[in-house]
């Protein structure tokens, strides 16, 4: 054993100095096309006017934290998952709740709407991603027609279903990602690189390619290729926990919310972090992260309880929203971006328009 | 292990149990022997042991995962990387293109649902409106991805390029995206619907991919998976972005808008827009 240990050894350091040396060599390259910072070039755009901002619609219902939300294509129901082991699909327009199930786990940290509207898909601390499909038949149990997909061994982070019901994508606290076939339960791919838990991902807008975005307690932002497995792009510059990541409109680059209070612009093109948006008093971390429309603003919910929305291209903040009364957890601009909604640890989920 | 007293209740079997849990602990590493290494157990004697990570897990799983680090970067390092300022004149052409299409920033016509409790901005804006607004036509121009991805602008697009008899490459992008995005089990019986429909020699729909594309993309087809389409898709996919065909089909989007216009104004509409 102990000449095996050595052999290990060597292998294991002389990888480790070869990872810091390419680091170095990538650090370099990227700051060679670094021409010019975002703030300048957007000092010819017009600064944005007064903003007004307010809750249209407080969904009460859960009997703990809000740990999630997705929105429905039709723009106007959604599904929220909570603590208590609660998921709610609402018709947040008239408040209704028309459809609920209680999971066998508490801490439902991610729940996902499929693009149909027929089904949601669930999971937290019992490792699993399952999707339940959406019956409006009152006398049918909606836990009786759920249907197990995902298997991890931790808890689960984030789920998102692809381009269709068929196919949904996990992050876990095991450190991986993984691409599931909904039917079969069968795995298509894994996603390993990561060096701790992963707490978010995001899918790409993209022409021709298919890749998502993943960010973890190591710090790090990593883009994969779906269909190889392999990462293609990675960037460590927080110095704490990655909460949130979510892609700017054009696919050309994504934010990131993280618990050093910070978030954070990367340009996937130009390969390297691009803005910072923070302030000296925002301590608290920034839990989730969405763009508008048009990519100028970004919505990003703290654990100080506010919601701060940014000017992407100024690195401006241009408004603070109170409301929650603890910290906001989940936020999600909705599919045609009239409205963003949040929910938080007090329970409640606000539509703010 | 030196023993320890301590002051708890007496568990019959508790030593044996605490053994066999503490040289599991020793198997996967978690204490090492420091004499005689070679034997992993847990014995009730003055051997010392140190507590450590997991020497096994620990080394698999790191070497692992600094061959992957390297790897990813050796790739990062020969990708192409644009200059900064590009990527910004990219972001401020995108801002002032989308931001009159973006409810927050610039509100929306009749009114933000939200705010007014009037739901007729999601009547007007229905998924297959029969006559889309002004500004959802301006969007297709944007982007050819913005197009396919708003169906009443890709059904209008299918119509365009059936006049031009090519419709057959965008029904075969739709079937490849099938392909990509559905279910593992429809995967044989998909590929080969494509192969007999778009792909075969004198298919009823045979659609132009260069002869290299078409050379691969047939070569694996007895292996059928979902990506095996996906170098022809991007193929299609750009003949129908770059053709002739678009300028041609943006050009006309405004007597399109104009159209739908007058067809709504036709149905007593007082809103022109």
């Amino acid at each position: 054993m102990a000449a095996d240990g050595l052999h290990e050894n060597e292998t294991l350091a002389s990888l480790k100095s070869e990872a810091e040396s390419l680091k170095g060599k990538l650090e370099e390259e990227r700051a060679k096309l670094h021409d010019v910072e975002l703030h300048q070039v957007a000092e010819r755009v017009e600064a944005l006017g007064q903003f007004v901002m307010k809750t249209r619609r407080t969904l009460k219902g859960h009997g703990n934290k809000v740990l999630c939300m997705d929105w429905c294509k039709d723009k106007r129901r959604l599904v929220s998952s909570s603590q208590d082991g609660k998921v709610i699909v609402w018709d947040s327009f008239t408040t209704n709740k028309e459809h609920a199930v209680t999971m066998p786990c508490t801490w439902v940290m991610a729940c996902a709407y499929a693009p149909s509207g027929c089904a949601i898909a669930c999971g937290g601390l019992d490792n699993k991603c399952s999707v339940y499909p959406l019956t409006f038949d009152k006398n049918e149990n909606m836990a009786a027609k759920k249907k197990s997909v995902a298997m991890h061994t931790n808890y689960l982070s984030a789920c998102s279903f692809t381009n269709s019901d068929m196919q949904i994508l996990t992050a876990s606290g095991d450190g991986t990602c993984a691409l599931w076939d909904v039917e079969s339960g069968q795995l298509l791919q894994s996603f390993h690189g990561h060096g701790a838990d992963v707490l978010c991902l995001d899918l790409a807008p993209s022409e021709t390619g298919n890749t998502f975005v993943s960010g973890g307690c190591d710090k790090k932002a990593m883009v994969w290729d779906m269909r190889s497995g392999q990462c293609v792009q990675a960037f460590e510059t927080h110095e704490s926990d990655i909460n949130s990541v979510r892609y700017y409109p054009s696919g050309d680059a994504f934010a990131s919310g993280s618990d050093d209070a910070t978030c954070r612009l990367y340009d996937l093109r130009a390969d390297r972090e691009v803005a910072i948006y923070s302030k000296e008093s925002i301590i608290f971390g920034a839990s989730s992260v969405d763009f508008s429309l048009s990519g100028r603003l970004l919505f990003a919910g703290y654990n100080d309880y506010t919601i701060n929305v940014w000017d992407v291209l100024k690195g401006s903040r241009v408004s603070i929203l109170f409301g929650h009364e603890n910290r906001v957890s989940t936020l999600r601009v909705s599919p045609d971006g009239t409205a963003f909604c949040s929910g938080s640890w007090d329970h409640t989920l606000r539509v703010w328009a | 292990m030196r023993s320890q007293r301590l002051l708890v209740a007496v568990i019959p079997h508790a030593a044996n149990e605490a053994l066999h849990l503490g040289s599991l602990l020793v198997q996967h590493g978690y204490l090492y022997p420091l004499r005689d290494p070679r034997r992993l157990e847990l014995r009730p004697d003055e051997t010392p042991y140190r507590f450590q990570v997991s020497l096994d897990w620990e080394q698999t799983e790191t070497v692992d995962f600094y061959r992957r680090e390297v790897e990813c970067l050796r790739r990062a390092l020969g990708r192409a990387r644009v200059k900064s300022s590009t990527c910004f004149e990219a972001y401020l052409k995108f801002s002032s293109q989308h931001g009159p299409h973006d409810p927050i920033m610039s509100g929306c016509l009749p009114s933000n649902p939200w705010v007014t409790d009037d739901d007729a901005y999601w009547a007007m804006n229905a998924p297959s409106a029969a006559a889309p607004t002004r500004l959802r036509v301006e969007q297709w121009a944007f982007s050819f991805r913005e197009l396919l991805e708003d169906p009443v602008g890709r059904a209008h697009f299918m119509d365009f390029l059936g006049k031009e008899f090519s419709a057959e490459n965008l029904s075969f992008w739709e079937a490849c995206e099938e392909l990509r995005h559905g279910g593992q089990a429809r995967v044989p019986a998909l590929v080969d619907a494509v192969y007999q429909q778009f792909l075969a020699p004198g298919a009823a729909r045979w659609v132009n991919i260069d002869s290299r594309t078409m050379e691969q993309t047939l070569a694996g087809l007895t292996q059928p998976h979902r990506h095996v389409l996906d170098d022809a898709q991007r193929h299609i996919y750009l003949l129908m972005k770059k053709g002739q065909g678009m300028h041609s089909f943006n050009s006309g989007l405004v007597t399109t808008s104009e159209a739908f216009a007058r067809s709504r104004a036709g149905f007593g509409s007082s809103l022109v827009m």
